[in-house]
């Protein structure tokens, strides 16, 4: 007679396995200091700022509009290179505090995000032997498109 | 649904000319003239899956010399259409703007910009800047009351397209717009907080809007790259964004939200999959975010477009609950020790050897599952059969749906439905038999109240409640339990007696006609009457409607099948619409509506005792020689057992293992405390599940399993549709799905099975069973779907017997009937009658739904509907605890007084998972006579009224305490007549005022 048993071991469970969601969070915190560090170190460089410009040309291209978005965005990234010029490698929080400025502030957000999603997305382009930014065209197509990743 | 694709369908033929621009064009008479421009015009309010709602005008275009809104001109011969000049151009912006005055862009940091925001898209083609429009926020709050989405009335554009989908699609009439507010905006019942409205959260309304105002809660915060930021870096965002605007124009800023949106598909993964839940086979793609499920995003399902119910729109807490098994367990020493994959199943192996030796296979059977895929029922019933050695194999279509196969296989031939969900919108007349369509089959019930609220079609409602689809019908039947087989019988005879079936059907596509007519003697419509408690002129009036409708369709669910009678009952519904000559064309015939997922493809692919795949006979040595051959081993002749059989076996100490895929019969089972004993009894039970189930904690070994999400396979719908799920995630720890462990089993036992994808089960399968002859994964790649039998070539069935019958002569054959009384029948001790059944927001016990929050909160147990003359008999109020004692056991439930149940009539929903609330504690071990499955639905029972303080059945935030607000669409004359508004069809076009 097998009597009903109520109790799992917590080793078989979910629970104990670590949350992803927080492992996510960690993850992309992380994501966003590395690329904040190399923001940093990079812009104090020549050869950072032409990386700087590549990256808004290549926003450009992918955005498939007038170079205006590229002075547009170059513009963005001089600040925040401005923004980062006294900087090391700051914590979120550090950052924060770093640019006195709201306006600064507030556009170097963006930047930090977008380089470190083009830094997942290019990580993830050389993996897949494609070049950064040549991943999917549905994005800035017209819209509707729903695309989905399966076949 | 889709007016425009039907509108196609109907007028294929009829092909005009019309010149656009200068250039002639040709398409079908009656086509909106928005789908043939495609992306040459604007359009955002228009969607083709809700038709023409106009409220934007972005479509604006000049037709015959007058502006007209492209969405509401349908195509005709010699038209005259310009789309181009500036005079358009600047009425389309000025529309567009309208647009963006309710509608604030900060589309960088904007949660639905994932490159598919069709307002962010109308407003770059349209070329829209800060300037051009000039928002400013409405006056109302955010309204977050409800679980699972939230609506911004500030970004709502006003499109109307919620509240289309809420009124024309899903039916559910919760939401207008008040266009004589100042300000308009979307309301809930007239002006409810939407969590405390008449919503069912079937998401249409959510899945639909262009923009933000409707988002999922679980896409808040986790779509974007920025969107996680919070608040408060969000509106510096915000604001920089608009700062930086008038310098850089509007573009750049276009351009760097489009380039993020880019970046978002680099972690949110979009999978296209098929819902766990019901057997409407709901498809969509599933966004996720490593395990997080961010969204559920319907529109290209061939079943259901852009609809689905709650549970599969937003069900899916389930997937990360904290305990799910992650780990295999095995029972050492009075509990549950966590084990490795091979210990596990080297313990299995060796006991299950130890048995067979001892006992003989017949002494070991496998439960497959019908919420697993078609290639794990397979492998379920391969395993039993040519590994193990035994025909001992089911699935839980013996609960539920045997007997509607029953009553198809003796007078059609083929056990499923006629045809597809889209002949049920088609037919003229739809007649529910024991169907709570609304909240078991929400998809269906959709499709077919559209159809009724469009006057497409009348709604005839048999059953006991009085539910949803029984307050819309034309004619609602509400006979006593059992009895439907009477007043079915009634009007058939009626009809043949009243030379009205159709003869020329009868003579060359039926045998048995002569022999029916004389079956029919008994039911007069006097005695019907008396028998049922249906009006004899009720009953006429039916006859009538069947007669007068060219396309009549019957749907038919457990108010059928789960009595003892279920497959005669199915029967007569089939002998119905043969005398009437409703098989075979578009709008017809029979549709036993299928309750999981794959309950159709579990049994479709063999996981039954006397079936091969295909529905082929164990019986038949023609057959075990075929399968024997291919499977290299000699397929068993000995009959198997079925689930019931299976339990009633343990008891008499004859069948000594169980192997059970995913299925909690210890609980959905009837008279679920001999079922439990029985699992007690067990030398070995192996249950595979995500949770330790209740049939579970009998175990010797549990398998921790995977989700549909976390794997690939194949599910078949209710409309004999098969369709892929494709991976979305792994599953998580050891999980793994059944298809793997049952292949390592049967290498474990012996076998050389060397399958390493399921889509080699499928080639197998295919490769011998007829019906599924042309499926492979090939054809079935993405949206695409068969419905079977699908020959060699590829070429399927949507709509079955339109030349033939599945009989060697071609012909359908009517099937001669008796009634019988129920047996379990009320009396002095148990006086009164509990029917049960499913509810909308959870799934049978509720193991999957219960684990997401939003409806956990909304419905968190269940309760027993009590009539309002009988609380008033026994001084029941609301709230109050009773117990519910059967011959067999007793539950503990509160009351939930409502109008939907009469008299002595109780209803409660079957989503209680332990025993002191299981209705299944009290449900008999009678079942149907032809195919065993029980009889839940004949159950007498007596209430007890407890002391213990009133508490809340059902919180009264439920959706059914709402109240609902039905209109024709967005009632467009209501923002027409505004003061403020202005017509740009009235504005001009070179000939227009
Ligand atoms: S019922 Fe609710 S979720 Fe469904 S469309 Fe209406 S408001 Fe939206
Ligand atoms: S909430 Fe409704 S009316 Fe408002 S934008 Fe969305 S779909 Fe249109
Ligand atoms: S439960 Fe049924 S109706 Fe609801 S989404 Fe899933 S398949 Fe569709
Ligand atoms: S698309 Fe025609 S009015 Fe909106």
């Amino acid at each position: 007679m097998a009597e009903p048993l109520e109790v799992v071991p917590s080793e078989a469970l979910w629970s104990s396995l670590e949350p992803a969601g927080a492992r996510e969070r960690d993850r992309r915190l992380d994501a966003v200091r590395r690329a904040v560090a190399v923001v940093a170190e990079r812009l104090e460089t020549p050869a950072g700022r032409r990386g700087v410009e590549a990256v808004a040309r290549l926003l450009a291209v992918l955005a498939t509009t007038s170079p205006r978005v590229a002075e547009g965005l170059g513009r963005g990234f001089a600040r925040a290179a401005a923004a980062l010029e006294t900087s090391s490698t700051p914590s979120l929080r550090e950052l924060a505090r770093l640019t006195r400025s709201r306006e600064l502030r507030r556009g170097l957000w963006i930047l930090i995000e977008l380089i470190a999603g083009l830094g997942e997305a290019s990580a993830s382009a050389s993996r897949s032997g494609l070049p950064a930014g040549a991943a999917p065209r549905e994005g800035v197509t017209r819209t509707g498109d729903g695309a989905s990743d399966t076949p | 649904m889709d007016q425009s694709v039907s509108r196609r369908e109907d007028d294929a033929a009829e092909l005009v000319e019309f010149e656009v621009d200068g250039e002639l064009h040709r398409a079908a008479r009656g086509q909106l003239l928005v789908e043939i421009l495609g992306a040459t015009v604007p359009h955002v309010c228009y969607h083709p899956q809700l038709g023409s709602i106009g409220t934007c005008d972005t479509c604006l275009v000049e037709v015959d010399g007058a502006y007209a809104r492209a969405c509401e001109v349908t195509v005709e011969a010699h038209l005259t259409v310009r789309t181009r000049g500036v005079d358009l151009r600047l009425e389309r912006r000025r529309a567009g703007a309208a647009l963006l005055s309710n509608h604030e862009l900060y589309c960088t940091v904007c949660d639905n910009s994932n490159g598919d925001c069709e307002l962010h898209q109308a407003a770059w083609d349209l070329e829209l800047d800060e300037e051009a429009a000039q928002f400013t926020p409405k006056p109302y709050e955010v309204d977050d009351s409800h679980p699972f989405y939230r609506y911004d009335p500030s970004q709502c554009i006003l499109c109307g397209r919620c509240v289309q989908a809420c009124q024309e699609v899903q039916v559910n009439e919760t939401l207008t717009i008040d266009w004589s507010l100042p300000r308009p905006r979307v309301l809930w019942d007239g002006g409810r907080p939407a969590g405390e409205s008449s919503c069912v959260s079937c998401g249409h309304c959510v899945s639909v809007c262009p923009c933000n105002a409707l988002m999922e809660k679980s896409m808040l915060g986790r779509a974007g790259t920025l969107s996680w930021l919070g608040d408060r870096a969000l509106r510096p965002l915000i604001e920089l964004t608009k700062a930086t605007e008038p310098v850089i124009g509007v573009k750049p800023v276009f351009a760097l939200s489009d380039a993020e949106s880019q970046l978002r598909r680099s972690y949110v993964r979009r999978t296209k999959t098929v819902c766990t839940y019901c057997g409407v086979g709901c498809s969509f793609d599933v966004w996720t975010r490593g395990r997080e499920v961010l969204r559920v995003h319907p529109e290209h399902g061939p079943t259901n477009g852009i609809s689905t119910c709650v549970k599969g729109k937003f069900g899916w807490g389930f997937v990360n609950a904290p305990d799910r098994l992650v780990r295999p367990l095995v029972r050492r020493d009075g509990r549950f020790c966590a084990t490795s994959w091979s210990d596990a199943l080297e313990t299995i192996a060796e006991r299950l050897r130890a048995i067979i030796a001892e006992s003989g296979p017949d002494a070991v059977g496998v439960i497959a599952s019908s919420k697993g895929t078609n290639e794990e029922a397979y492998l379920a019933q391969k395993l039993a059969r040519a590994v193990i050695g035994t025909n001992n194999v089911d699935n839980c279509s013996r609960y539920c749906q045997s007997p509607a196969t029953m009553g198809l296989w003796r007078t059609v031939g083929y056990g499923g439905d006629a045809g597809s969900v889209e002949d049920l919108a088609r037919a003229d007349l739809v007649i529910l038999v024991g169907s709570n369509t609304a909240e078991s089959h929400p998809v269906i019930a959709a499709r077919i109240k559209a159809a009724h609220k469009q006057g497409r079609l009348r709604l005839v409602v048999a059953d006991l409640r009085r539910h949803e689809m029984a307050d819309r019908a034309d004619l609602f039947l509400r006979p006593r339990p059992g009895t439907d087989l009477v007043w079915l019988s009634a009007v058939t005879r009626l009809l043949i007696e009243e030379g009205r079936v159709d003869e020329a059907f009868v003579r060359e596509r039926v045998s048995g006609f002569e022999a029916y007519r004389a079956s029919l003697e008994p039911f007069d419509l006097s005695t019907a009457e008396r028998l049922s408690g249906v009006a004899a002129a009720d009953l006429r009036r039916l006859a009538e409607m069947i007669a007068s409708s060219p396309r009549v369709a019957i749907a038919w669910a457990m108010g059928v099948t789960q009595h003892e009678g279920g497959s005669d009952t199915s029967t007569a519904i089939s002998n119905l619409l043969l005398v009437t000559g409703n098989y075979g064309r578009p709008g017809t015939g029979a549709y036993p509506l299928r309750g999981h997922n794959n309950v159709q493809g579990a049994s479709d692919f063999g996981a039954m005792p006397s079936y091969l795949p295909g529905y082929e006979a164990v019986s038949d040595s023609s057959v075990r020689a075929k399968w024997s051959s291919l499977w290299g081993v000699t397929v068993p002749e000995r009959a198997g057992l079925d689930n019931h059989q299976m339990i009633d076996a343990v008891h008499a100490g004859a069948l000594r293992a169980l192997i059970v895929v995913g299925e909690e019969l210890g609980i959905v089972d009837a008279n679920a405390l001999h079922v439990q004993d029985a699992l007690r009894r067990l030398d070995l039970l192996v249950v595979s599940d995500l949770f330790l189930s209740r049939t579970a904690t009998f175990a010797d070994v549990v398998l921790p399993a995977a989700a549909s999400l976390e794997k690939e396979g194949t599910f078949t719908n209710t409309e004999r549709r098969i369709q892929r799920l494709y991976q979305a995630m792994p599953p998580p720890g050891e999980a793994r799905p059944d298809w793997e462990w049952l292949v390592a089993l049967a290498q474990a036992l012996g076998a050389p099975w060397r399958y390493t994808h399921p889509s080699e089960v499928m080639a197998e399968a295919a490769s011998a069973a007829a019906i599924v002859a042309g499926v492979s994964y090939e054809r079935l790649e993405g949206y695409a779907s068969l419905q079977w039998p699908v020959a060699p070539d590829g070429h399927d069935t949507p709509l079955l017997y339109t030349q033939r019958f599945a009989f060697d002569d071609g012909k359908a054959r009517l099937w001669p009937l008796e009634w019988h009384e129920p047996s379990e029948q009320p009396d002095e001790e148990f006086d009164l009658h509990l029917n049960n059944g499913r509810l909308l927001e959870h799934f049978h016990e509720g193991n999957l739904t219960y684990r997401t929050a939003g409806i956990e909160a909304q419905t968190p147990q269940p309760f027993v509907e009590v009539s309002p003359e009988l609380a008033a008999e026994r001084g029941l109020r609301d709230g109050q605890l009773v117990r519910l004692v059967s011959r067999r056991g007793a539950v503990r439930v509160r009351v939930l007084v409502t109008d939907r149940v009469r008299g002595r009539e109780l209803y409660m929903p079957m989503n209680g998972r332990a025993n002191h609330e299981a209705v299944n504690v009290l449900t008999s071990s009678a079942t149907d006579r032809a195919t065993h499955t029980p009889a839940f639905k004949e159950l007498a029972v007596r209430l007890e009224a407890l002391g213990d303080p009133v508490g809340v059945a059902v919180p009264r935030r439920n959706w059914r305490f709402g109240r609902r607000t039905p209109q024709r669409g967005v009632a467009i004359e209501g923002k027409r007549r505004r003061r403020d508004y202005r017509d740009p069809t009235r504005s001009g076009g070179r000939y227009g005022g």
